[in-house]
């Protein structure tokens, strides 16, 4: 127990530092442009020849944009951005989720952490080469079909962009490194080493990303620069500190982490079905289970996130939120809500298809299908349109565009009610499923069950009385009303684990898990989430991307090539599938690769050095 | 390898699901502002009517006032009467902005909206001394915003006291300066045409590239135009349509159609739309 804290305690330690270590290369970023300035600010009084290298926004004409007949250029560029992206959200978050079970494994000895986490990172070896290969196809692109775009972006966040390179750089080391090293620092002292390397590693990575989302964010949401796009800001933290970065990187980085987990599940699923022996159906199981556990607790506070960004869009510019919400984009939305609803269809079927597995998740059974029940209805209501596609006769009949009975569910107040009920939910069926096999010896079990029992009631009845509260009041009170709905949710997830985990002090075991011993059919749940994950991200990409509309930068730089528009729905997502497909085949690839590595061909006699220990076939 | 078959069917099968679905949804594409423009002399009366179109929404890359001054939605204050509203809210005690004439006040309205923050209308926790109104200028450039003022003056019966452009002056902005423009090019298409004045979001049609579900599908609407009023062959029956939508109503379909199509509609625009639905057959 005291090895456990002490692991803990030393990840808390690295964390630290590592947000240090970070902070460091911000203030570089910082202090970088300054001499830049320096020399690039017009001189007081001098005529603006004499200012130096004083640049604006191009204003571009259609002719600027270098076309091919081979294929569309922004669908080039919308394919390469997002396979990139797929894979960039793939080798940070990996080593994010590596690190943390190699940290578990040191926490809890349990050597299966560490082996899961050492295969993790072998197909991320893979992945690592695509996704530079993938920014360099992107990075070509840009030069071909943006070429004045990308320059001007490029040299107003020069500094960073130095910086990102030499973040690339550390990366590649660092990964090469941790990766290779993992048996030579196994144990002991030298596993701290080890973690040491984990920790810059997801350093470089999160740099990587800060990075990256600072150049996306001040293309939505500028500041620092005049309406001719020329910098007025001293510093260029200024350009990096806009309006939308924090918020786009914790919306991020929390989806890296569920997205991470989805694939690495994915993958185990996949093993899953092609084992044969037992202990490897076992493994692959396990495996699967922690996956899919790690990637939905990252799920469950992303909605949040979501809200967070979509709140400080409005607050950037109302036009932009409604532009989203109310105008062209809002259809998408309700395409979200169909496959977040999937998604977590999918993660509670996993978990109850795995409850199967546990001696003594018997009991919970019956509760299943009212949490079904919940979740089902919950997820109608999400995707609930306000406007409901009809046809003339059926507009007649019903008297307008807005169902009488079903309007009201197309608006927030239902929507955050129902995302809140389906988070309350599938967190309900985690705490089943955790508490499976556990028979509680605490004397105060029954006062503990019945005060959690209680405390989860209470919440989601306080979930349902905001939003029908949300009814009666004006828009901003709405908005209002959704922040005690987040507290009660997650209020839940926090007092249950904490009375929970009292509560499993020294209780005893109803049976053991039997790993391994879940259906064929189950595994495709962890299937879906992966695919359901991959699309969302090029949907959501899309969505936040497109908001911009006929901008590069938003009221400061126009978009005057021929595909400044904004495509149909149908348009858009078939680019979506597109990019997935592109990244689920390379996906695929990789896991061969993990696969084929394991492989030996059996010797040829007569070949000299051939033996039979070298001839062996693994895996 | 039967594993892998049927996890890529699978995989497949999921996203053509998700991708089905959303073409089944209404289709909209959204065009930009043109590029360019040279705004030559307007009367008073085209001029307002770009006012409108701009409270609209109707002019590319501005989603319009009614975006938020929309009264059902409550987002921002209403623009009603602003022919007297505006003077009188020069006389407000909360006014502080340097406006002496209502004209005066609806452009620093627009311009600088934290002069003066109708009550309940300011960003939260700014007790109305700031507003959330968006900056306009941005978006529209001085003689728009001319165009919008003249627009509020009149729509309840006042005068308007803006000038319209005479042709001679600096109409502000140049190319790519982002600004919403004169009436964009006309369509080469039909289906740039049904883009255009975004026909899809209501109405059918397979060739036109548009998918609406809330209006007559338009697919073959050449074979049955002809037979819809006596004496009015398909071409002037679709003419009518268009110019005045609710001279006949399909039975069993709402009266949705929005007037105003002819006029917005270049005459080479209208030709061509009108013979490609009479050939729908």
């Amino acid at each position: 127990m005291r090895r456990k804290k002490y692991a803990i305690g030393m990840l808390v330690f690295l964390m630290v530092l590592q947000l240090l270590s970070l902070s460091t290369a911000i203030v570089a970023a910082a202090e970088a442009p300054k001499e830049g300035a320096a020399q690039e600010a017009p001189k007081e009084g001098a005529a603006k020849e004499e200012a130096g290298p004083v640049f604006e926004a191009p204003k571009l004409k259609p002719g600027d944009y270098p076309q091919t007949s081979w294929f569309n250029s922004r669908e080039a560029v919308w394919v390469a951005s997002q396979v990139h992206l797929f894979f960039g959200a793939f080798v940070l978050a990996v080593p994010i989720f590596v690190l943390v079970i190699e940290g578990i494994g040191v926490g809890t000895k349990d050597e299966r952490y560490d082996h899961m986490s050492h295969e993790i990172m072998k197909v991320t070896m893979t992945a690592f080469s695509l996704t530079a290969l993938s920014g360099g196809v992107l990075t070509i692109f840009l030069l071909l079909f943006y070429p004045d775009f990308f320059k001007y972006l490029v040299r107003l966040f020069q500094p960073t962009v130095i910086i990102y390179a030499f973040a690339f750089l550390g990366e590649a080391v660092f990964t090469y490194t941790y990766y290779y090293s993992w048996d030579a620092l196994r144990y002991g002292t030298k596993k701290w080493i080890h973690l040491t390397l984990g920790l810059f590693l997801n350093t470089f990575g999160l740099t990587i990303l800060f990075i990256a989302d600072a150049w996306t964010t001040f293309m939505m949401s500028p500041v620092g620069i005049n309406a001719d796009g020329a910098r007025t800001a001293e510093s260029i933290w200024e350009l990096i500190h806009n309006p939308l970065w924090n918020a786009l990187n914790l919306h991020r980085f929390i989806a890296n982490l569920a997205y991470g987990g989805a694939i690495v599940g994915a993958y185990a699923a996949y093993k899953f079905i092609s084992s044969e022996r037992e202990e490897d159906k076992a493994h692959y199981d396990w495996m699967g289970y922690t996956s899919n556990f790690i990637a939905i607790s990252a799920l469950l506070p992303l909605p949040f996130a979501g809200y967070i960004l979509m709140a400080e869009v409005y607050a950037y510019s109302q036009q932009m939120g409604i532009t989203a919400m109310g105008g062209i984009m809002a259809w998408l939305f309700i395409v979200q809500a169909v496959l977040i609803g999937a998604v977590f269809l999918g993660a509670n079927y996993y978990l109850w298809c795995g409850m199967g597995k546990i001696s003594g998740a018997e009991r919970y059974t019956p509760y299943i299908k009212l949490i079904a029940t919940v979740i089902i209805c919950a997820f109608l209501v999400w995707l609930t349109p306000h406007t409901i596609v009809m046809t003339g006769k059926e507009m007649k009949i019903i008297g307008g565009s807005h169902s009488p009975l079903l309007g009201p569910l197309g608006i927030m107040p239902a929507k955050n009610t129902a995302a809140n009920t389906m988070i309350l939910f599938t967190f309900l069926s985690f705490f089943l499923y955790r508490r499976g096999n556990k028979g509680l010896t605490v004397p105060w079990a029954g006062t503990g069950t019945t005060f959690m029992s209680a405390f989860f009631a209470v919440a989601w009845l306080n979930i349902i009385a905001c939003g029908l509260y949300g009814y009666l009041v004006p828009t901003a009170f709405k908005v209002r009303s959704s922040v005690p709905q987040v507290l009660s949710t997650l209020s839940v997830i926090v007092v249950l684990l904490i009375v929970d985990g009292l509560m499993q002090k020294n209780s005893k075991s109803l049976g053991p898990i039997k790993w391994g011993k879940m259906s064929p059919r189950s595994q495709y749940a962890l299937f879906l989430l992966a695919i359901s994950f991959t699309w969302l991200m090029a949907l959501m990409g899309y969505i936040r991307s497109a908001l911009r509309q006929h901008w590069h930068i938003y009221t400061v730089m126009r978009d005057a090539s021929p595909d400044a528009f904004t495509p149909t729905i149908g348009h858009a997502v078939i680019v979506a599938t597109t990019a997935t497909v592109i990244f689920m085949g390379l996906v695929i690839f990789c896991f061969w690769i993990a696969h084929i590595s394991t492989m030996k061909q059996a010797p040829i006699p007569g070949i000299a050095g051939a033996s039979e220990s070298h001839g062996r076939k693994h895996g | 390898m039967k594993n892998f078959l049927k996890v890529i069917i699978f995989s497949l099968l999921v996203l053509s699901a998700y991708t089905l679905f959303p073409n089944t949804l209404p289709q909209q594409k959204s065009e930009p502002p043109p590029l360019e423009e040279k705004v030559g002399a307007l009367t008073m009366d085209q001029f307002v009517a770009i006012g409108a179109d701009i409270f609209s929404g109707a002019r590319g890359g501005f989603g319009g006032c009614i975006l938020c001054h929309d009264p059902k939605l409550g987002r921002a204050p209403q623009l009603v009467n602003m022919h007297v509203t505006s003077e009188e809210r020069l006389k407000d005690a909360r006014y502080k902005g340097k406006a002496t004439k209502g004209e005066e006040y609806l452009r620093e309205s627009m311009l600088e909206p934290a002069a003066f923050v109708v009550a309940g209308f300011g960003v939260p926790g700014s007790n109305d001394t700031q507003s959330p109104m968006l900056v306009i200028s941005k978006y529209l450039k001085p003689w728009e915003i001319n165009a919008a003022i003249a627009y509020l003056q009149t729509k309840e019966g006042g005068e308007a006291t803006v000038t319209p452009p005479t042709g001679q002056e600096d109409t502000g902005g140049g190319a790519a300066a982002g600004g919403a423009a004169a009436p964009p090019a006309p369509a080469k298409t039909p289906q740039e045409a049904f883009q255009k004045f975004g026909c899809g979001a209501c109405h059918k049609h397979e060739k036109g590239g548009i998918a609406g579900a809330i209006a007559p599908d338009l697919t073959h609407v050449g074979s049955i135009a002809g037979k819809r009023k006596p004496g009015l062959s398909a071409s002037e029956y679709i003419q009518e349509s268009i110019l005045t939508p609710t001279a006949f109503v399909v039975p069993g379909q709402p009266p949705i159609m929005p007037p105003g199509f002819g006029d917005k509609m270049t005459a080479s625009e209208f030709e061509m739309v009108v013979k490609f639905l009479a050939d729908s057959k």
